[in-house]
């Protein structure tokens, strides 16, 4: 897939994941690439972005195995942006099967 | 192309310093990822391989618009930047040693598959020690509660029958022929009237017990899992 396609969706795809459950990184990454193929290491980048933003949070959480796992936590304004870019999203998918001449089931 | 785990860190180390970026927790997060892939069986030139190019990681820490070959830009962008990571590095800190104390009060709320003996051991304890008294004398208790309010919506409307027929055709309770009729009408209503409060609540503690029982379910499933029950 067209990685300049995907760059735009992957911010909404890692919070879409966070609004359901607190996430690491590694984690995150795999929940990802189940679906489809990311160089992995731009999550990290996207991750500190959104943290800047004030659109999650971190926190340690001790493991049993190797150092402490820094937990990602989505917040009400991620939320509220996940919502925003779900409905762009949405928005803009169909547009573009209404120009490629797909249509949906109920339309 | 990097083939340790060194070897890719030190790159992205330098390809940030040269974007004037010198937070460590950057590094700290890749370290982590290391860890982590390791542990899952991958060697290191996989990990590196699945991560990409640290120059291209890099440029995406950078501020928006940075590309490495524009060097005129990349000194405005240093000192820019520099102040900047340096104030979020900072906050960041704090947060996490804020956030760090919270979760160690409060249970991590993963998904994971890390199911934590230390919790088993709890649920264990609180099984033997608490809920093999606990929930039977509990459970007694909600059925004698539904037991008291039966009899007290039965035994009026059996004396008011005593009292209206006489003990001819229906053997009365014993009370009845120890009061006369009107202080066994009143005494009927007295039941009666304790009877109606006793079934406003019957519901909610009938409910609320099944509420107990399903969090200590869900308990037992996440302490024996460790992943999130959904029920």
């Amino acid at each position: 897939m067209n990685s300049q396609l995907k760059r735009g969706t992957l911010e909404l795809c890692v919070l879409s994941i966070l609004a359901r459950r607190d996430c690491y990184g590694y984690e995150l990454v795999n929940a990802i690439s189940e679906s489809m193929h990311i160089t992995e290491g731009t999550i990290y980048p996207l991750l500190k972005r959104l943290k800047d933003d004030g659109n999650i949070t971190s926190y340690l959480v001790e493991s049993t195995e190797g150092p402490p796992r820094k937990y990602y936590k989505i917040t009400n304004n991620g939320l509220l942006k996940t919502k925003e870019l779900e409905g762009q999203w949405i928005q803009f998918y169909r547009s573009i099967n209404k120009i490629l001449g797909i249509t949906e089931k109920g339309e | 192309m990097y083939y340790t785990k060194a070897q890719f860190l030190e790159v992205l180390k330098a390809e940030l310093l040269k974007r004037g970026i010198t937070d460590n927790e950057i590094l700290e997060d890749f370290e982590q990822h290391f860890e982590i892939g390791l542990s899952q069986g991958l060697t290191e030139a996989q990990v590196c391989e699945k991560l990409g190019a640290p120059a291209e990681i890099a440029n995406q820490y950078a501020p928006e618009g940075y590309t490495e070959s524009t060097d005129t830009k990349q000194n405005t962008n240093q000192t820019e930047s520099n102040t900047t990571s340096a104030q979020t590095q900072q906050s960041a800190f704090a947060e996490n040693n804020y956030n760090y104390s919270n979760a160690n009060q409060s249970a991590p709320q993963n998904n994971g598959d890390n199911a934590d003996v230390a919790k088993m051991v709890g649920v264990i304890c609180l099984d033997v020690l608490v809920l093999t008294w606990a929930i039977p004398t509990l459970f007694s208790l909600l059925i004698s509660y539904w037991a008291v309010m039966i009899s007290f919506f039965v035994t009026p409307v059996v004396m008011i029958i005593g009292i209206i027929f006489g003990s001819y055709f229906f053997s009365a309770p014993m009370i009845v022929s120890m009061l006369t009729p009107a202080a066994g009408i009143f005494a009927a209503l007295i039941l009666f009237g304790i009877a109606l409060i006793m079934s406003a609540f019957c519901v909610d503690i009938w409910k609320g017990f099944g509420k107990l029982m399903q969090a200590i379910a869900r308990l037992h499933y996440e302490a024996f899992t460790g992943k999130k029950a959904t029920f």
